[in-house]
């Protein structure tokens, strides 16, 4: 009893971290590849409200799922066109990506607010699923979930394992070498930055079709700069970014159930925890950094011009 | 930026250069701060015209709208003139921290939580005289609001905590406060439907500026942009904080206190936030509830990157912006679009706003330097 009550608490946990995995892993690799891109929040939310649209209109949730990261990658390809390409301030760009995918997600999502569907549908093995205590946390999640988890192995193996993830990493951490090396610099950021895109636009889906599987208009919360957070708090590493988001996917479930149970916060106070909680770790992470500066890529934010 | 490095490379120092040529190539550079986001906005409207083409709406009528809902009659204007107010205060948030480089975006949490402290004060200062205790209302909001982003400045300049993601995680906790002590401690028993504090009172509330209908905030928020103008271009203050903003190593070796320069110009533009806040809850609302969180924070961000952060640019685009958003409600009604469509717009307008930025000293008319090809050319 009490196990299935455990496993019930880290099943919510595991769901309320997927989309910030998916995200988190995919600003990552923008990250890696010396892009900051703030509009993570603006894809993601694109993401839900396409994902949302797409899944009503042809009544697929794959192609809803497909319809989201396609949607985040247009978005994400605006941003590289003008921070890769023509060399824009990469923080406004990402803040002025955010107002735009807001604005464009009310629009696409106008005509389904008050709509609701059916959540993705969950992995049921006969005789696994079943198993008790841990049946439903390892043999009966939706296809995000083990999307996610997958994505975490595979971006660390390519970043870490593969001639392609090294050069990516040396894009990012000193571009005029890796230009001097006859790598196409701009060529390797855009294509992390259509990666970050994608992996938000999913994430986005995620949420719209199946945590909460309906569209209401910035339904996102903050989650895409909880995403930011994590990449920072995870010191830029695949799996630091699942264990970051599976801490904060506990922090709101903690709220959940401490409001269910009645511990008497109010709340509205409550539901300020993970953000409180996201803030707290970048402060206590600070205080555990050793002099010299951070670990993230060197050359993260600067824009590349090749010399002509 | 024109310097006087770029002055010397012109055949404006030859000494057969005309008083003639001199004056005009001085207007060329001039020109140029003002051609290229008068033109990125013109580009902007387009790119957004051919938008609404895709959606089947007419352009036109979008442009007949903005201008009869924000511009085009005394009635459109003071409605524009009301928004602009709390843009004012929230694009200065952003436009001060950013001296030091800084990009602050959760002014939206010192605005909530300035009109909270600035009701909250009213209730144990009821019965006082007003023309102190309104003062002290605002003082309250602005202590509130510069604690917040403050706060903000000091995580980043001790903690080395990104300002930007960490101004806008506060500014959701400081919605949660705010909704919390509206919705509990703070509630009037009488605010059924809309929770609300208990209201400031007719005493408190803040009047129109003489012969408008307009309420004080805009004419404090004109006068705080002029002095925030002085202070980062006339004081050795906001000297040392561009410094600081375009080299932190030069300025520790200078001997400038850059943490307390990051904590006071943060706590400076939160300051400023919550007065817009201040005066949402005693010229607008009557007190403090749910409307506070009205998206200001976030169309100060725009403002400020629009007006490049230079605080007197930031009074016509305010005035722009708020005429746009005090449209809003017209446009939604007559064309059938929802309230994003607006979003949109900003988020268009920024892209094009910031790629512009890169156009600078690539324009021939706006750059003296490159007539003297011509003439070389020619010879």
């Amino acid at each position: 009893m009490t196990l299935d009550i455990v496993q019930m608490v880290l099943v919510t946990v595991l769901t309320a971290a997927t989309p910030l995995i998916l995200a988190g892993i995919g600003e990552l690799v923008t990250e890696r590849a010396g892009v900051l891109n703030l509009g993570v929040e603006g894809m993601m939310v694109l993401g839900a409200a396409a994902g949302f649209a797409v899944a009503m209109q042809t009544g697929s949730t794959g192609l809803g799922a497909l319809g989201g990261a396609g949607a985040g990658v247009l978005l994400a390809a605006l941003f590289g066109v003008l921070t890769v390409g023509l060399a824009a301030n990469q923080v406004a760009s990402g803040l002025a990506l955010t107002i735009l995918g807001l604005g464009l997600s009310g629009l696409v999502g106008a005509s389904y607010v008050g709509m609701k569907r059916e959540p993705a549908p969950h992995l049921a093995l006969p005789g696994l699923t079943d198993l008790p205590g841990i049946g439903h946390l390892f043999f009966g999640q939706d296809a995000f979930v083990y999307a996610a988890l997958v994505l975490v192995v595979a971006v660390w193996w390519f970043l870490g394992r593969t001639r392609a993830g090294l050069t990516l990493r040396a894009v990012g951490d000193d571009h005029t070498a890796t230009h001097a090396l006859g790598v196409k610099v701009r060529k390797v950021r855009f294509l992390a930055v259509l990666f970050g895109g994608a992996c938000a636009g999913l994430a986005g889906a995620y949420l719209s079709l199946a945590y909460t599987p309906f569209w209401a208009p910035a339904m996102t919360a903050g989650r895409g700069w909880i995403a930011l957070a994590l990449v920072v708090f995870a010191s830029w590493r695949p799996f630091r970014v699942a264990a970051g988001a599976l801490l904060f996917g506990g922090a709101t479930v903690l709220q959940l159930h401490a409001q269910a149970a009645g511990l008497g916060l109010p709340g509205q106070l409550l539901s300020a925890m993970p953000y409180l909680a996201t803030i707290l770790a970048l402060v206590l992470l600070s205080l555990g950094r050793r002099r010299g500066g951070s670990p993230g890529p060197a050359a993260l934010g600067q824009v590349f011009t090749p010399s002509r | 930026m024109s310097t006087s490095a770029d002055t010397t490379a012109l055949p404006l120092a030859e000494p057969h250069a005309s008083a003639g040529l001199q004056l005009r190539a001085w207007l060329a550079r001039r020109a140029e701060v003002v051609a290229i986001p008068v033109g990125a906005v013109i580009v902007g409207f387009l790119l957004f015209s051919l938008f609404l083409l895709a959606l089947g709406k007419s352009p036109l009528a979008f442009l007949d709208l903005v201008w009869r809902g924000g511009f085009g009659s005394p009635f459109a204007l003071q409605n524009s003139l009301q928004r602009a107010a709390p843009l004012l205060f929230a694009a200065l948030c952003v436009a001060l921290p950013a001296r030091l480089g800084l990009v602050v975006i959760g002014g939206e949490g010192a605005i909530v939580l300035g009109g909270l402290a600035a009701a909250a004060a009213a209730i144990p200062l009821q019965g006082a005289p007003p023309f102190l205790a309104v003062p002290l209302m605002a003082l309250a909001a602005a202590l509130a609001g510069a604690a917040w982003i403050g706060g903000v400045g000091a995580l980043r300049a001790y903690r080395g905590v990104n300002e930007t993601i960490a101004s806008l995680l506060m500014s959701y906790i400081a919605i949660a406060l705010a909704n919390h002590m509206i919705e509990a401690v703070l509630r009037d028993p009488a605010s059924l439907n809309k929770p609300s504090t208990p209201p400031i009172g007719e005493a408190f509330a803040v009047g129109p500026l003489p012969g408008l209908d307009v309420h004080w905030g805009l004419g404090i928020g004109v006068l705080a942009c002029l002095l925030a103008y002085g202070l980062t271009e006339r004081t050795t203050l906001g000297f040392a904080a561009r410094i600081a903003g375009g080299n932190v190593r030069a300025a520790q070796i200078q001997g400038l206190p850059v943490g307390r320069l990051v904590v006071g110009f943060t706590a400076l533009g939160g300051a400023c936030a919550a007065l817009a806040g201040f005066f949402e809850v005693t010229a607008v609302h009557g007190n403090a509830n749910a409307s506070l969180n009205a998206g200001f924070g976030y169309t100060g961000i725009l403002v400020a990157f629009l007006a490049r952060q230079n605080p007197l640019a930031i009074l016509p685009v305010a005035f722009l912006l708020g005429g746009i958003e005090a449209s809003s409600g017209l446009i939604q009604r007559r064309m059938q679009l929802p309230d994003a469509t607006v979003l949109v717009l900003e988020g268009l307008l920024f892209l094009v706003v910031l790629t512009s930025e890169t156009l600078y000293g690539r324009f021939k008319p706006f750059n003296p330097h490159l007539w003297a090809e011509k003439r070389e050319t020619a010879a």
